[in-house]
C-alpha cells in the first residue's frame, strides 16, 4: 500500500502529537521513581515513533532500537566505553546475575540496568500498540482518556503535579481526535484524497481547540468540589493516624516517635564516588519503646579517631588486598560520619577528629582547627565482608544461650509487647534450625504477606497501641521505619540479637566513569534497616523494607579469588548472594538425592510464579479456544491428508467442514437442507465447490447404492473450501 | 433430469409458456399415480394443461363440466336398456378416460362429487352393483374456482385428501401474456404437438417411480412433518397418515423426475407446501390473526430439522 504525501502528513502531524503525549506520561514516572536520563528515554520514544513512520522494514527497526538499547545500557551502566572489549562481558554478566534472580523468584533484585531494558521494551511494545491504534483503527481515544485518567491519578495520590500536564494532555488530545476523527470522516465519504480539502477542515478544529483551552487556561478557576480524596480514603479505612501532619523525612536524630506520613524531600545531601553501592550508615539505637526508638541507659565509651587510622566497629571488615575508596562530598552538613559496610579507615584534612559513640557506633566530626566550618569531603577506606555460608549455617539457636550479658540491650522489647507479636515471631522462625535461617525467614515474611510500602499512609500507634503490633496486624502500610522495626521486635522476640540501624540508602546512581560511579544522596533516601547478631559471625545488615533490594552491586572477583568457593558467600551487604548459593546448594542435592519433599518446597517457592504460568496457561488455552476457527482447519487438514480416501473418511470431513463453516459464522438453520446450504455458503465463498461436495454428500447419506466418485477431487474440494474459511 | 421426463415438459412448453413448474407438478402427481387440484379463476390454461398432457403421452383426454345439475351417471356412466338385444347396455362415463379434467368440480352436487372421488380412490367405478376397474393411466384434474361461492358445494376435507397436490396456476408475467398473445395469432399450438411418450411408458415410468429410494432418515423427516402439523397450536385438524404417504410418493416422482434414484429432504421441502396445504384444517384463530396454510407450512418447515446423517447413524 503505498502512502501519499497528504498521508504521511496527517501520520507525521499524530505521531508528533503522541510524542508529546508520551512525554507526559514519561515525566511522572522519572520523577517518582528517582529514575534519571529522561532525555535518552524521550530519543527512545522518538525513534520507535519515527521508525515506525517511516514504515521501517519491522527487522531494520527491531535491529535500530535493539542497538540503541544496549547501547543506553552499556552507556549508562558500564565502566568502560562502548567499543571496548569490556562491553560484552559487561551485557552478558548483567544478563547472567539477572536471568539466575529472576529464575530464583527474586524480582526484587534485579539490577538497575535490566529494568531499564524492560521499561524500554515496555515503550517499544506502547508504541507499536499506538501505531496499530492510529494507523488501523484510527481512533486514539482510549490511549488519551488512559492518560488522562493516569496523570489524573498520579496528581491525587503521589507527589507529582499534574496540572500543567493535564492541560497539555488534553489540548493535544483534543487535536489528536480531531485529526482522526475527520480522516476517519474521509473514509467513510470515500472521496479522492484532496489534502487541500482536508486541512480546510482541520484547520478550523485546531484553531477552536486552541482558543478554547487558552480561553479556559485564563479564566479565573473555583477551587476542588469535591475534597482530596485521599484523607477520605484513609479515614474509611481507618488510618486516620495521618491526621498528625506531614513530617519530613530525612536524616532526624529523635526517633522516639515513630509513624505518620512523610513528604518527599530532593535535597541533596552527599555525592559518593564509588565504585560499589553501599548502605550509608550512620547510627544504631539499641531500645524500642512501642512508639519508638530511643538509646539505653548505660555507661559506655567514647572512641577517638585521627584520619588514617584503624577505626574499630563491631561489623566484619573484608580481606585487606579487597580494600577500595570511597569519596564523599557533604552538601548539607552532617555533624557524623557518614559510615559504609567493612569500614576501614577515613581521610580527611588533617586535623579532623572522629568520636564514636561505643554504644550508638555513631561517629561524630571534629574540626581542631576550625570548629564552626564542617567537613565538606573525606574518604573512606573499606573492604567489603565476606561472610562464610559454612559457618552461617552453624548458627544453631542453642548458641544464642551462651551469650554475655552485653547483649541484653539487643534484645529488650518492652513489657507490653502484645503476645500476638511474640506468636507471630515463633511461628515464622519456628521450622528453621539455623539462627540465619531464622533471620531471613523474618527477613522475607513482609514480601509475602500482603504488606505494602507507601511514604504517606503510615499510621501513628494511639496511645495504648504498640508501633510494631499495628503495623504487623492492622495496618500493614509503611515505609522503612516500620518493616525495620518490626523486624528487630520480631527478632529479639525469639532471642536474637538485633538493633536498629539508621543511615542512607545507596541513593541514585550516575554512569560509570573510570571504574567509579558517582551516587546522589538526598534526604528522600533517609532509611532504616536492621542487623542482627548471628553466633560465629556476628553482626550482619538485613534488609526487610519492600522495593529496598539491599545492596547488590556484587563483585564476581571475590568468588573468583576464594578458594573455599562452596562455602563463601558474597557479604550479607549482598543478600542476593547468599539466595542464590541456597539456590545452587538446594538443586545439588535435589540432584543427588531426589525426594519429593525437596520437590515440593521447591514447588512452594515459586509458589507466585506457578500462578502466574497457570493463569497465562488457561488465559491461552482460552484464546487458543476462542481462535480455533483459525488454526484447528490447519490441523484438520495435515489430519485429512493422512487418511484413507473412502466413505467414511468423506462423511466425517464433510461435517469437519459444517462444524468450520458455522464457525466463521456460516452456521447451517435446523430447517435449511444441505443443498440450500451449500448455495448460501457458496455465494458467500465465491465458489461452487460446496454444492458439488454437498451433491455426492446427499447420494452418500440419502442414497441407496453408492456410485464410484473421485475422492481425490472431493479432497481437493474439501481444502479448498477449509483454506478458504481461514483466509 | 430425466431424458423423458425431460421431453415431455419441452412437448408441454410449446403450449404453456411460463408453466414449467405446473407442468412439472402435474407430472409429479401423473407419476405417483395420484390427482391433483388445481384451484385458480378460469382462463388462466388449466384445460390447456391438461389437454397437452394428454397429448404427449397420446392418452386419452376427457373433460367433465361439472354444474349442479350434474347427474353421478353423467360421470361415471350408465346401464341403457338396448330393445334391440333386450338387454341393458353399458355406456361409460368420461371417467373411463386416461386424462380427465373435471372442471369446476366444486359447483356440483357432493352425490356427483363422491361418484367422481370414488373413481379417483378406488380407481374403480360400481354401477348398477358391478364394479367396474378404471384403465391405468387414470389421472384426474380437477379445478375450481376460488372465488365464486354462490351456489357451489365445496368439498369436505375427506374428499380433499384424496387429490395428491393442490397446485396454483397464476397469471402469467407481462412477457408471457405477450408471448401468449404471439402465439395465438399462429393459431392453436395444442393442435400442433406430438405424443412423446406412449401410455404404456408412462405406466413402465410409472413403475420405477415406485422405485426410487427413500432413505429412513427422510421418511421419519416426513413423519416428523406430518406430526408438526398436528401439534400446531393453529391447526384444528392435522394432516393424516394418508398425506405422509401421498407426501413420499410425491416426492419419490419429483426425483424421478429430476433423475435422482433417492429421495432428498430438499424434494421433501419442495413438496410439502403442495401436498399439505389443502389437508390442513385451520382454526379460527388462523383466520383472526391472518394466518393463511402456506404460512404455517413455511414455520414448521424451518424449525425442523433437516437429517444430514444415515437414520442408523443417528
Amino acid at each position: 500500500m503505498k502512502q501519499s504525501l497528504g498521508e504521511f502528513l496527517e501520520l507525521a502531524v499524530a505521531y508528533i502529537i503522541i510524542f508529546f503525549i508520551l512525554r507526559e506520561w514519561l515525566i511522572p514516572i522519572m520523577q517518582l521513581t528517582n529514575t534519571g536520563g529522561f532525555q535518552l528515554f524521550l530519543v527512545f520514544i522518538g525513534l520507535s515513533l519515527a521508525l515506525s513512520l517511516f514504515r521501517v522494514h519491522p527487522l531494520l527497526s527491531g535491529f535500530v532500537k535493539f542497538g540503541y538499547i544496549t547501547w543506553f545500557i552499556v552507556f549508562i551502566y558500564s565502566e568502560s566505553p562502548v567499543f571496548s572489549g569490556k562491553t560484552v562481558p559487561f551485557l552478558l554478566a548483567e544478563w547472567k546475575g539477572n536471568m539466575s534472580s529472576i529464575i530464583s523468584g527474586d524480582f526484587g533484585q534485579v539490577s538497575d540496568a535490566f529494568r531499564t531494558v524492560l521499561f524500554l521494551v515496555l515503550i517499544w511494545m506502547l508504541v507499536y500498540l499506538i501505531h496499530h491504534w492510529v494507523s488501523v483503527r484510527k481512533n486514539i481515544f482510549y490511549f488519551f482518556a488512559m492518560t488522562v485518567f493516569f496523570i489524573a491519578t498520579l496528581d491525587t495520590f503521589s507527589d507529582y503535579d499534574g496540572k500543567t500536564a493535564i492541560v497539555k494532555v488534553v489540548v493535544l488530545g483534543l487535536m489528536m481526535t480531531g485529526v482522526l476523527f475527520v480522516k476517519r470522516l474521509w473514509l467513510q465519504v470515500d472521496a479522492t484524497g484532496n489534502v487541500v480539502g482536508k486541512w480546510r477542515i482541520v484547520i478550523p478544529m485546531l484553531v477552536s481547540v486552541l482558543l478554547v483551552s487558552t480561553v479556559a487556561f485564563f479564566l479565573p478557576k473555583t477551587g476542588p468540589t469535591w475534597a482530596d480524596p485521599v484523607p477520605f480514603i484513609q479515614g474509611v479505612t481507618g488510618q486516620d493516624g495521618a491526621g498528625a501532619g506531614m513530617k519530613s523525612v530525612g536524616y532526624s536524630q529523635d526517633d522516639s516517635q515513630l509513624g505518620g506520613p512523610f513528604q518527599g524531600d530532593n535535597t541533596l545531601i552527599f555525592t559518593a564516588s564509588s565504585r560499589d553501592r553501599h548502605y550509608w550508615r550512620i547510627e544504631t539505637k539499641d531500645t524500642y519503646t512501642s512508639k519508638g526508638w530511643i538509646v539505653s541507659e548505660g555507661s559506655f565509651g567514647k572512641n577517638v579517631y585521627e584520619t588514617n587510622t584503624p577505626i574499630m566497629t563491631s561489623l566484619q571488615v573484608g580481606p585487606p588486598e579487597n580494600e577500595r575508596q570511597i569519596q564523599l562530598d557533604i552538601a548539607v552538613s552532617m555533624p557524623f560520619l557518614i559510615q559504609t559496610y567493612g569500614l576501614l579507615s577515613v581521610s580527611a584534612q588533617n586535623s579532623t577528629l572522629f568520636i564514636q559513640d561505643e554504644q550508638t557506633e555513631r561517629m561524630t566530626i571534629e574540626q581542631q582547627i576550625d570548629a564552626s566550618k564542617s567537613l565538606s569531603n573525606y574518604t573512606l577506606s573499606y573492604s567489603e565482608p565476606v561472610y562464610s555460608m559454612e559457618q552461617l549455617q552453624l548458627s544453631f539457636p542453642a548458641s544464642l544461650e551462651t551469650l554475655d550479658s552485653s547483649f541484653d540491650r539487643f534484645l529488650q522489647v518492652p513489657s507490653q509487647l502484645p503476645q500476638r507479636v511474640r506468636d507471630l515471631a515463633f511461628a515464622i522462625t519456628q521450622d528453621k534450625t539455623t539462627v540465619y535461617d531464622q533471620i531471613k525467614a523474618v527477613e522475607s515474611y513482609f514480601r509475602t504477606k500482603g504488606f505494602r510500602y507507601d511514604k504517606t499512609q503510615a499510621a501513628i500507634p494511639a496511645e495504648n497501641q504498640d508501633y510494631v503490633d499495628q503495623f504487623l496486624f492492622d495496618t500493614k502500610v509503611g515505609y522503612c521505619d516500620n518493616f525495620s522495626t518490626s523486624m528487630v521486635v520480631l527478632l529479639r522476640s525469639v532471642g536474637i540479637p538485633a538493633r536498629w540501624v539508621k543511615g542512607f540508602a545507596p541513593g541514585t546512581a550516575g554512569p560509570m566513569t573510570d571504574g567509579l560511579r558517582e551516587y546522589r544522596i538526598t534526604n528522600d533516601n533517609a532509611h532504616s534497616w536492621v542487623e542482627a547478631f548471628i553466633p560465629g559471625t556476628g553482626w550482619m545488615e538485613f534488609e526487610p523494607t519492600i522495593g529496598f533490594t539491599g545492596n547488590v552491586n556484587i563483585d564476581y572477583d571475590i568468588q573468583l579469588d576464594s578458594s573455599e568457593q562452596e562455602e563463601l558467600v558474597q557479604p550479607e551487604q549482598k543478600p542476593e548472594q547468599p539466595q542464590q548459593q541456597e539456590q545452587v546448594s538446594d538443586k545439588e542435592q535435589a540432584k543427588s538425592t531426589f525426594s519429593f519433599d525437596k520437590f515440593w518446597t521447591w514447588l512452594k517457592k515459586f509458589v507466585y510464579v506457578w500462578i502466574i504460568v497457570f493463569v497465562l496457561l488457561i488465559i491461552s488455552g482460552i484464546s487458543l479456544y476462542l481462535q480455533r476457527k483459525t488454526w484447528l482447519p490447519k490441523m484438520h487438514v495435515r489430519a485429512y491428508r493422512k487418511k484413507t480416501a473412502d466413505w467414511s473418511t468423506f462423511d466425517s470431513s464433510y461435517h469437519v467442514l459444517l462444524k468450520q463453516l458455522s464457525r466463521i459464522g456460516l452456521r447451517r438453520r435446523d430447517g435449511e437442507t444441505l443443498r440450500m446450504f451449500a448455495e448460501r455458503v457458496d455465494a458467500s465463498l465465491e465458489t461452487d465447490e460446496m454444492q458439488k461436495l454437498t451433491a455426492v454428500y446427499e447420494q452418500h447419506v440419502y442414497g441407496k447404492d453408492k456410485q464410484e466418485v473421485d475422492f481425490m477431487k472431493l479432497k481437493e474440494s474439501w481444502e479448498y473450501l477449509i483454506n478458504r474459511t481461514i483466509s | 433430469m430425466n431424458s423423458q421426463i425431460q421431453a415431455v415438459l419441452e412437448n408441454i412448453d410449446k403450449v404453456m409458456i411460463g408453466k414449467r413448474e405446473v407442468a412439472e407438478l402435474s407430472l409429479v402427481a401423473l407419476l405417483a399415480r395420484g390427482h391433483v387440484l388445481l384451484e385458480d379463476v378460469p382462463g388462466v390454461g388449466k384445460t390447456m394443461m391438461v389437454r397437452s398432457l394428454a397429448k404427449s403421452f397420446d392418452a386419452q383426454f376427457k373433460r367433465i363440466q361439472f354444474t349442479p345439475d350434474l347427474l353421478p351417471s353423467d360421470v361415471v356412466g350408465i346401464s341403457i336398456y338396448n330393445p334391440k338385444t333386450l338387454e341393458f347396455e353399458f355406456r361409460p362415463g368420461p371417467i373411463m378416460g386416461d386424462v380427465i379434467l373435471a372442471d369446476e368440480i366444486n359447483r356440483t352436487s357432493p352425490k356427483t362429487q363422491s361418484a367422481l372421488l370414488e373413481g379417483m380412490e378406488e380407481a374403480s367405478v360400481t354401477i348398477d352393483g358391478k364394479t367396474l376397474a378404471i384403465n391405468q393411466p387414470f389421472f384426474v384434474m380437477a379445478t375450481q374456482n376460488p372465488i365464486e361461492h354462490e351456489g357451489t358445494y365445496p368439498l369436505p376435507e375427506a374428499q380433499l385428501d384424496r387429490f395428491l397436490l393442490k397446485i396454483k396456476m397464476g397469471y402469467p408475467s407481462r412477457g408471457q401474456e405477450v408471448e401468449i398473445l404471439r402465439r395465438a395469432e399462429n393459431g392453436k399450438a395444442i393442435e400442433k404437438i406430438q405424443a412423446v411418450l406412449s401410455v404404456a411408458q408412462l405406466i413402465e415410468l410409472q413403475e420405477l417411480v415406485q422405485g426410487v429410494y427413500v432413505e429412513d432418515s427422510v421418511k421419519n423427516y416426513m413423519v416428523e412433518l406430518a406430526t408438526q402439523t398436528r401439534e400446531n397450536s393453529y391447526v384444528y385438524l392435522g394432516v393424516s397418515p394418508r398425506a405422509t404417504i401421498a407426501l413420499m410418493k410425491a416426492s419419490q416422482a419429483y426425483a424421478f423426475v429430476k433423475g435422482r434414484s433417492f429421495v432428498t429432504p430438499d424434494d421433501v421441502q419442495y413438496l410439502v407446501p403442495f401436498v399439505f396445504s389443502h389437508r390442513l384444517v385451520l382454526k379460527p384463530d388462523a383466520r383472526y390473526d391472518n394466518v393463511t396454510a402456506n404460512e404455517i407450512i413455511e414455520r414448521i418447515i424451518a424449525k425442523t430439522p433437516v437429517p444430514t446423517k444415515r437414520f442408523a447413524e443417528q
